[in-house]
């Protein structure tokens, strides 16, 4: 592995079970530490199916993976501790508080007592919910689901932490305060993989982006880098410029 | 440890928090076995299949009301009430005890019925033994006994009274008879003898009339069997509470593969499951957290349902619950039908998608397994048809293993081909469910 790579991926290839064509085809990623990196795809393009491989929900058919050096593949449990991953569900308890699941999945976390505490207590002041963490999350909005989903997957202080796409559906508030604090993490140590469909967030949030498109990686590099080589001004336009224009239903 | 102990945490507090889910898995079992004991109770009293309440008026204090009354306690849950002379209940009083139910059986002895019938018999014979100084002719009818049925009460088991109580009367008949005939029959061969061959010969044959006559009385013509008026042909027939309580218990416990699969499908679609499986923690902590809460759950359920058949339907009239001695067997009973409904919830939260599969199929196969397991009406109330179908009930296992313990005084090993059928179950539910489960993970 590169010294400060903190993901090696290279050939990743999955098809899932009835399906003719792969899902991901010879999908190559090199993250390195502290770097904010955007996955950009539309629907179908693969980007879930990324997240679910480095995360060890799936086993590539073919290709590996690692993780802070760690095979994803042979090593999954190692890997499960140092990662963090925020699903684009809101994947929390609706009828327990936020400070209930946060101290659940602290638990399997293997975090406990004042250290549990503690990191709980930042959690919430870190996405602003201290007031309100003792409501159940079936009577937050939107955007405090979003904010606590994401608190969850810092609990442990990942070193890599993986996110589909956490700002879809909310309000510029909460959306503006999770960009923020992510963009702080990189500083405190922690990469992240980022998959969203907001192009304006990637530009202004990514220190490099990759764009898939069919299961297959169609760009990888710094935007302002990759908008210059295709021509075009923004990171909307050359996602266009690379995956099309035509409806992916 | 401590992940599976937080897991198990976890599910109790969401379970606390569904009031929903709380009343199906505790108000929902109190309730159904309450009513159908005491529904059941009542029905199997008017069918005679319970304890059935009998009336004897007898108002000459006689013998005859004594063994009546000793022969009719001695059957199948009957309680006899006997009134004598000293406070005799009235004809019509009588009448209307049963008419309203009060009594299924009313029977009256007359104050004078032994002697009625002493003297009908000594009339037949003085008419049989004309030389007494009667004559031969139709005899009267005798004595009435008057017997009076609660009209709801089934008609096999006024047969079975009305044998019991014939058997009664014609041993005292007998006897009568025979003491009559002890009396008459030496003097009858006195008097022939007597007259057809003098007073020689009379001489030489009163040694063997006296044989004759201490023969007679030495001789019991016939025996009342108390076997003739038992009407139940069931071995260790349960009664209501016996019956319902581990019928519903067991009910309770496979119902809670509702919330059981509920919340795993629920993990499932909100990716909540998606989450934890990318965390440190083996899907065993997670299947056993849940398993083990539910298990909590149930032994709750299970006290809660036993204290009810012991402590709380007694004050409401039925019979209490006696669990017997073999406490060791029904906790392996217990136990092993909590894995069997756990391994269920499991297998319905994997192999489902939607909680609302979840809550239509999970009722429903419980509901119609418990009703094939004789959950409902008794197994053997059912047809044969049925009573062999029911062996395929998982629910049925688990009650049939229950009553044999608690009714049939029976033992964990004589129980063992139930606990190892639903031992089997779970098995196979959690096996099918593993391959599932794994199944699922390698689609998107």
């Amino acid at each position: 592995m590169t010294a400060g790579c903190v993901l090696e991926a290279k050939d990743l290839k999955k098809t899932y079970p009835g399906c003719s064509e792969p899902a991901l085809d010879q999908c190559s990623l090199t993250i390195q530490e502290k770097e904010l990196f955007g996955l950009l795809g539309p629907n179908g393009a693969g980007k879930t199916t990324v997240i679910s491989l480095l995360s060890t929900l799936l086993q590539p058919d073919s290709g590996r993976a690692s993780i802070c050096g760690i095979d994803a593949q042979t090593h999954p449990d190692k890997v499960r501790n140092i990662i963090g991953l925020v699903p684009q569900d809101i994947a929390l308890y609706a009828n327990l508080t936020a400070r209930e699941n946060l101290h659940y999945f602290g638990r399997i976390y293997g975090l406990k007592g004042r250290k549990l505490k503690l990191r709980i207590e930042e959690c919430l002041a870190w996405v602003g919910l201290e007031d309100r963490a003792d409501q159940r999350i079936v009577t937050y909005s939107g955007g405090m689901k979003r904010r606590i989903n994401l608190a969850i997957g810092l609990l442990h202080n990942p070193r890599f932490l993986l996110l589909d796409e956490p700002t879809v559906g909310i309000d510029a508030q909460s959306r503006n305060l999770i960009l923020e604090k992510l963009a702080s993490l990189p500083q405190k140590g922690t990469t992240i993989l980022y998959t969203t469909h907001y192009m304006e967030e990637a530009e202004k949030l990514c220190t490099r982006v990759a764009i898939i498109d069919g299961g297959h990686i169609v760009a990888q590099g710094i935007p302002r880098e990759l908008m210059s080589q295709a021509g075009v001004s923004s990171l909307g336009e050359l996602f266009l410029h690379m995956t099309g224009k035509h409806l992916r239903d | 440890m401590a992940k599976l102990l937080s897991t198990i945490l976890k599910e109790l507090l969401l379970l606390w928090r569904d009031k929903a889910g709380l009343l199906v898995l505790f108000l929902m079992p109190l309730f159904l076995v309450i009513v159908m004991s005491l529904v059941q109770a009542n029905i199997l009293q008017i069918v005679g299949e319970s304890n059935t309440r009998v009336l004897l008026v007898d108002q000459g204090d006689s013998i005859l009301g004594r063994k009546i009354e000793e022969a009719l306690r001695s059957s199948v849950n009957l309680q006899v009430r006997r009134e004598t002379k000293q406070a005799p209940r009235q004809r019509e009083q009588l009448l209307r005890a049963v008419k309203q139910g009060k009594y299924q059986v009313g029977i009256i002895i007359p104050p004078d019925f032994m002697k009625s019938s002493r003297e009908e018999i000594k009339k037949g014979l003085i008419q049989a033994f004309p030389e007494q100084g009667g004559q031969l002719g139709l005899s009267s009818p005798g004595p009435e006994l008057e017997v009076r049925f609660d009209p709801a009460l089934r008609g096999a088991f006024r047969k079975a009274v009305l044998n019991a109580l014939d058997n009664i009367l014609l041993r005292l008949k007998a006897r009568q008879k025979m003491e009559l005939l002890v009396e008459f029959l030496p003097r009858k061969i006195v008097a022939s003898v007597q007259s057809d061959l003098g007073p020689e010969a009379l001489q030489k044959i009163s040694g063997a009339v006296s044989e004759i006559k201490s023969g007679l009385r030495r001789t019991e013509m016939i025996q009342l069997g108390e076997s003739g008026i038992s009407y139940n042909p069931y071995k260790g027939t349960p009664n209501s509470v016996q019956q319902n309580v581990p019928a519903w218990t067991v009910f309770s416990i496979f119902f809670i593969v509702v919330p059981m699969a509920g919340g795993f499908i629920k993990e499932k679609n909100d990716g909540t499951l998606r989450r934890l499986l990318s965390m440190p923690v083996s899907p065993l902590t997670l299947i056993g957290g849940r398993i083990l809460a539910y298990t909590i759950i149930c032994i709750l359920q299970i006290g809660i349902i036993f204290f009810v058949g012991i402590s709380v339907l007694p004050l409401l009239g039925t019979s209490q619950l006696q669990l017997g001695d073999a406490y060791f067997a029904l906790i392996v009973i217990s136990m092993v039908a909590v894995l069997a409904a756990t391994g269920y919830g499991i297998l319905l939260g994997t192999l489902l998608n939607t909680y609302e599969q979840a809550s239509m199929i999970g009722p429903l196969s419980i509901v119609i397994a418990a009703a094939i397991g004789g959950i409902m009406v008794p197994v053997y109330a059912m047809p044969d048809t049925m009573q062999a179908i029911s062996l395929l009930s998982p629910l049925g296992w688990g009650l049939s293993a229950y009553l044999e313990v608690i009714v049939r005084e029976g033992s964990l090993y004589s129980v063992i081909p139930q606990i190892t059928g639903l031992f089997l179950f779970a098995v196979l539910n959690l096996l099918v469910s593993w391959i599932f489960f794994f199944a699922s993970l390698r689609k998107k």
